[in-house]
């Protein structure tokens, strides 16, 4: 995009600071989402605290980031792509903490689950979160690549992601119809898709933040819209 | 926002000092009631651009212009225009607040004589009353009308070159770099007054401050060695230009 450097060194140095805390944090997001994922297919009881504790680094580097955003913006006053870097980098940051926020309610819902869950429903959970993390690892990418293809094709890819939450969510309908019994893990399974379907949401915003620091435009046309979800 | 009336408008327009050529095929277009801000490094050019404007490269003997600039329509190098006429309609203001050596009455009542303007002393009075509120320096001055204008601060030397450009009532007021030599509050000032000229002013101003250009402008030309690189909306501008020889002078990058 630009290969001039600035000709204040420190300020070259505070964007490429802000740059690298954000992949940090990008990182440290995407092993959060995983992480959580894995413990609710697994059912895994003994992974989940340390899941609810490492959410506190997500928001850590949030706050780091804000500090960082406010002295370039007092400091430099940027302008042009150096302003939308910024802006981005504050927005992008924002989702990315809710993001991890949304693993960390994930991992809280493992306690109450049986073990013996149908496979036919741990399936179609794990299809959307696989999903979900794919779409989260791309998103990353676009940002670290300055890819617009790459943007573009990730908020597209949310159509995807609302289809299988469709398809989880009935999945966990059936469950909870075949026993009463099931009515309280169901509960607890049903926010775990819809946090899924959440965290794919907020990838979208990041897409349209990436899409804006390369373009300097706003993605136009309506969001990407799969079958509807709501319960 | 509704294009406004084409108030200026400069077609290959070039500017040589003797042998060297200041100013390369501009092509301009300056909108009634807007603030144009004129950026780029030193010495590319903008000093000349505006100087064309109310013909003030007139008085530097090397200075020639080719191509044609409009006001209103009307060419205004033609034979048949008056330059006093045209200086009148076209005000400036420069980078040093520049006070004559007389009283802060008299900076102003300078002008509106020559041009005529006011029948009697109590037009006069009332015009310099008008004048000196518009540029937001009345409540400041006027218990000391008649002590000189060089005993003010240079915020409100640089105020009072603005009321004595706007007494003549001008239809286009030219700064060039209007705050370099002022504090923060007193730029604020200038700031905020440029943009209540706009109401009746089109204004052209050349400022080193990107941030400037942002606040009072609302279309922004960029100069390089002489050539009109870029010239938008200030909005767009600063947040996604186009060209990026653009980009890299508005963001430090220049090399
Ligand atoms: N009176 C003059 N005689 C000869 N050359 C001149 C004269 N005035 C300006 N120039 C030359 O014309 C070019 C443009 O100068 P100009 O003053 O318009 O630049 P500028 O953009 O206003 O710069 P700055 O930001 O430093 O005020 C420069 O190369 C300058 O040396
Ligand atoms: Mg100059």
């Amino acid at each position: 995009m630009n290969n001039e450097t600035h000709i204040v060194k420190s300020y070259e140095e505070e964007l490429q600071h802000l740059h690298d805390t954000l992949i940090q944090m990008g990182s440290l997001t995407e092993s959060q989402l995983s992480d959580s994922l894995e413990a609710v297919i697994k059912v895994d009881k003994e992974s989940t605290d340390k899941i609810i504790k490492s959410d506190e680094k997500v928001n850590k580097f949030r706050s780091k980031i804000d500090t960082q955003i406010m002295n370039l913006l007092v400091k430099r006053a940027p302008m042009a792509i150096d302003l939308r870097s910024t802006i981005s980098a504050l927005k992008i940051s924002q989702d990315l903490e809710r993001i991890g926020d949304l693993a960390k309610s994930n991992a809280k819902k493992v306690e109450p689950l049986p073990l013996d869950l149908p496979d036919s429903l741990v399936q179609s959970l794990k299809r959307l979160g696989d999903l979900v993390q794919k779409q989260l690892k791309d998103v990353i990418d676009s940002y670290v690549n300055k890819s617009l293809d790459k943007s573009l094709a990730v908020w597209k890819g949310d159509e995807k992601v609302d289809d299988l939450t469709h398809l989880a969510m009935n999945n966990v309908m059936d469950f909870l119809s075949k026993d009463k019994k099931n009515l309280a893990f169901s509960t607890h399974l049903i926010f775990v898709t819809k946090n899924l379907e959440r965290a794919g949401d907020h990838i979208t915003n990041i897409a349209e933040s990436v899409y804006y620091l390369i373009k300097g435009e706003y993605l136009k046309g309506h969001r990407p819209k799969g079958k509807d979800t709501s319960v | 926002m509704k294009e406004r009336k084409i108030k200026i408008k400069t077609e290959n327009l070039e500017v040589y000092y003797g042998e060297k050529q200041a100013l390369f095929d501009v092509n301009l277009e300056i909108h009634e009631k807007e603030v144009t801000a004129l950026i780029g490094p030193s010495g590319c050019g903008k000093s000349t651009f505006i100087r064309c404007i109310n013909r003030m490269n007139d008085v530097i003997d090397i200075c020639k212009i080719k191509g044609s600039i409009e006001i209103d329509g009307k060419n205004i190098n033609h034979k048949s225009i008056d330059v006093v006429r045209l200086r009148e309609k076209v005000g400036m203001v420069f980078q040093k607040p520049n006070p004559f050596p007389k009283s802060i009455y008299d900076n102003i009542a300078y002008g509106p004589k020559i041009h005529g303007i006011t029948k009697n002393k109590g037009e006069l009075d009332n015009l310099i009353e008008n004048s000196l509120r518009k540029a937001a320096l009345w409540n400041e001055v006027k218990d000391r009308l008649h002590e000189p204008g060089t005993s003010l601060s240079g915020g409100q030397q640089q105020r009072l070159c603005i009321a004595r450009a706007i007494s003549v009532n001008p239809e286009i007021i030219l700064m060039d770099e209007p705050c370099s030599a002022l504090d923060p509050i007193a730029t604020a000032k200038i700031e905020e007054l440029i943009d209540e000229l706009r109401e009746t002013y089109t204004i052209i101003i050349v400022t080193h401050s990107m941030a400037q250009a942002v606040r009072v402008s609302q279309k922004t030309g960029f100069f390089h060695l002489g050539k009109l690189i870029e010239f938008g909306t200030t909005e767009k501008m600063f947040k996604n230009p186009s060209n990026n020889m653009t980009q890299d002078y508005i963001t430090g990058r220049f090399g």
